[in-house]
């Protein structure tokens, strides 16, 4: 089963979408992690297999992940275990250990500096 | 070893490093400065028994001991591992010549001897929470620390319970199940003994919960009332003694027509701040949090009675008044943050005033006897406020810096975490200033749809937070309370997560997350000591006298919470995303700092 869905795109993006759906985000986030633990680092706590993932998500794990066996059928849990894989994975455009580019986040790019002042960072010569 | 290289953000001039000095002139020749009722804040006795130091909550201990000319002598007395490397947010209690300690899940609680040499463990007592309690913690599995009074403490835990123990030997007397972790109930706050009733309330804001305060017999544990957040009347517990100062707090079942149909079983409104009480009055004070879920669209309406004050009976639970720092809250404007109570002369006439620093970025003062407020003045860089309209009571918001579905709104201030977060000010009745631990941050904002699943996050923000203006992401400001203004101010480069100290030694006390413990002189701001603990500080300090007759100073030291989730929780800042948007403005806290969990009291030498 795992390897039909590993590094399979169309698994990716509905397993990201899922991923979303479900609020695995408000925990995980863009997979720098929250609540829950990074999923972007190559390091897993309980396994990196793609079945290691299904398990992790279909039985729950005892510090807080939720089992989500029962509340969606296997199929989603294989996108979304592809998916959470995919969000460590060297691409082309990244080299080994580099992050999944974050489309979801917002945009970044640097902004103007807020122009007005509050009274307790305007500076007076001490007396 | 003291040492004394610690360069907080300042100016420099002719006379050195100085903190920024914001009063032009000298002050002229005052009365007293405000002080609290002598109910509120009783003499000191050198203990510590609750993590506000008293009723009035000014965290001001009398002590003269360490002061000023003593200071730079300071050195560790001993210290004491937690065994927990997570946020360590509480503040260690004192009493009969014992120290307690809380810390975070699994929340233990240590006693230790202080007669006797190196601070022995008189007992411990674990509580085995529920370890999936740690799933929805929305912000580290932190705690805030007990309270203690006659022979017994009070603590909560994680998994929602509420625990009195024998202070003497360490043995449960009642347990009392509150919270449920299904629905993604939590508690992180440090309870409050008002008269016979322990005051708690739940975390959750980010999980879709109902908020909810309760009042507990000290006795038995047995809850004797809770009053929702959000919701119909007889739920709030507001009735016939209800009199909000404010027209728009009027009227019948507010907590459920300010929200769209059955959007208040799942809009926040929780306890997990400070809370606190007037023996005078018998009123007891506690905040609400942020409406949920974050983004605003979903639940158009003030959302009464989320982001602001109930004063309440502490016997019943009654509503007495109520106001809302921030109706319909689209940025996690919490209202949580610490109240002080303090008499004050306003205008000629006397005044019972709480002082309130929000989330908001706006520090109140409102009479404590109406909920009206007298003054609201920014302390920090705030651009989402334009002002606080004080015939409403409503703040007046800035247009552009409204949140809205699918478009990322840029340089909010202050963030989701706030002007200040839950990190506790301190106020001395020697200088009249109020020492408040902040941030200067600001943050980009796009709501997205949040799907509501029981014990999931409820959240529908992305959020990046980054640094305000000047680029320090800290501030530790005293504040004048009489002339409503700053008049020092210290810059620090990291997010301000710790509580600060205040003493009769003319002393300031606080910590930063890459682990310094800092000693400030309380009327110029000029550092006079500090001190590299193992790890960053979030915690609360606390000064005691000794068996032994000297002063003591103790801090927890031990990096997490929501500003420090990207060290305890071994985050991965490449996503700024995370951590509900601490990790765009702590990418480099890794590198300044390690978990870790060390009780640290210092004194003078012997000599």
């Amino acid at each position: 089963m795992a390897k039909h869905y590993e590094g399979n795109p169309h698994a990716i993006d509905d397993g990201k979408r899922l991923f979303s759906w479900y609020n695995c985000d408000g925990c995980h986030f863009h997979g720098g992690g929250g609540i829950g633990p990074p999923l972007m680092t190559g390091h897993w706590r309980y396994g990196g297999q793609l079945d290691q993932i299904f398990e992790s998500i279909a039985q729950g794990r005892p510090n807080g992940m939720p089992s989500w066996q029962g509340k969606l059928p296997a199929a989603q849990i294989w996108e979304l275990a592809a998916y959470v894989k995919s969000m460590s994975a060297p691409t082309a455009t990244n080299g080994p250990g580099q992050p999944v580019p974050q489309t979801a986040a917002p945009p970044l790019a640097p902004a103007p500096p807020p122009t007005s002042v509050t009274p307790a960072t305007q500076s007076t010569p001490p007396p | 070893m003291t040492h004394a290289t610690s360069r907080p953000i300042s100016i420099r001039c002719a006379r050195g490093v100085l903190p920024l000095l914001l009063a032009a002139a000298p002050l002229p020749a005052l009365a007293d400065p405000p002080a609290p009722s002598a109910a509120t804040a009783p003499k000191d006795d050198g203990q510590w028994t609750m993590p506000a130091k008293n009723y009035a909550a000014t965290r001001y201990s009398e002590l003269t001991e360490i002061n000023g000319e003593t200071v730079k002598r300071l050195q560790v007395a001993f210290t004491f591992s937690t065994g927990v490397n997570r946020g360590q947010e509480a503040a260690p209690l004192v009493v009969n010549n014992t120290m307690y300690i809380v810390t975070p899940f699994p929340n233990n609680v240590f006693a230790l001897d202080l007669t006797k040499p190196g601070a022995p463990m008189k007992w411990e007592y674990q509580p085995y929470p529920e370890a999936a309690a740690q799933g929805v913690a929305c912000c580290d599995v932190v705690n805030r620390g007990a309270a203690i009074a006659d022979g017994r403490l009070f603590f909560n835990t994680l998994d929602g319970n509420t625990i009195a123990l024998d202070a003497a030997t360490g043995r449960e007397l009642w347990k009392t199940k509150l919270g449920r972790i299904n629905l993604g109930e939590t508690i992180t706050m440090a309870p409050l003994v008002a008269r016979d009733r322990v005051i708690v309330g739940n975390s959750g804001g980010e999980l879709g919960v109902r908020g909810w305060l309760a009042g507990l017999d000290t006795a038995n544990g047995k809850v004797m009332w809770k009053a929702f957040a959000t919701g119909p009347d007889k739920d709030v517990l507001i009735g016939p003694d209800f009199h909000p100062f404010y027209d728009s707090d009027r009227g019948q079942d507010l907590g459920v027509k300010s929200w769209p149909p059955d959007a208040w079983k799942t809009g926040g409104g929780t306890m997990w701040g400070w809370t606190t009480y007037d023996p005078d009055l018998n009123l007891l004070y506690a905040g609400t949090a942020n409406p949920g879920p974050w983004n605003q669209e979903q639940r158009p309406g003030d959302n009464k009675w989320t982001a602001g004050i109930f004063a309440r009976d502490p016997e019943t639970g009654a509503a007495k008044w109520f106001y809302q720092y921030t109706p319909h809250d689209e940025h996690d404007y919490d209202g949580i943050n610490e109240i002080l109570l303090l008499d004050m002369t306003i205008d000629g006439k006397p005044r019972k005033v709480l002082l309130h620093p929000d989330r908001n970025g706006y520090l109140y003062e409102l009479d404590r006897t109406n909920g009206e407020v007298l003054s609201a003045d920014p302390y920090a860089y705030v651009n989402s406020i334009t002002h606080i309209d004080l015939r409403t009571g409503r703040p007046v918001m800035n247009p552009a810096k409204a949140t809205r579905l699918g478009t990322v709104v840029r340089d909010i201030c202050p963030t989701a975490s706030g002007g200040k977060d839950w990190n506790p000010s301190a106020y001395s009745p020697r200088t009249g200033f109020l020492y408040i631990p902040h941030e200067n941050m600001c943050m980009d904002w796009e709501d997205v749809q949040a799907n509501y699943i029981a014990g999931t996050p409820y959240v529908g923000a992305n959020v990046v937070m980054k640094a305000g203006p000047g680029g320090n992401r800290g501030e530790f400001t005293a504040w004048d309370v009489t002339n409503h203004k700053p008049v020092w101010s210290i810059r620090e480069d990291l997010p301000m997560w710790s509580g600060a100290l205040a003493t009769g030694g003319d002393l300031v006390f606080y910590g930063t997350m890459d682990g310094w413990f800092k000693a400030l002189d309380a009327r110029s701001g000029q550092q006079k000591w500090a001190f590299k603990t193992g790890s960053g500080i979030i915690g609360q300090p606390v000064a005691y006298r000794g068996p032994d007759g000297h002063e003591y100073v103790a801090v927890l030291s031990g990096v997490g919470g929501w500003a420090g989730a990207v060290v305890s929780g071994n985050l991965d800042p490449r996503d700024p995303t995370g951590a509900i948007g601490f990790l765009g403005v702590t990418g480099d806290l890794k590198q300044k700092t390690t978990p870790g969990g060390t009780l640290y009291v210092f004194a003078l030498p012997p000599q």
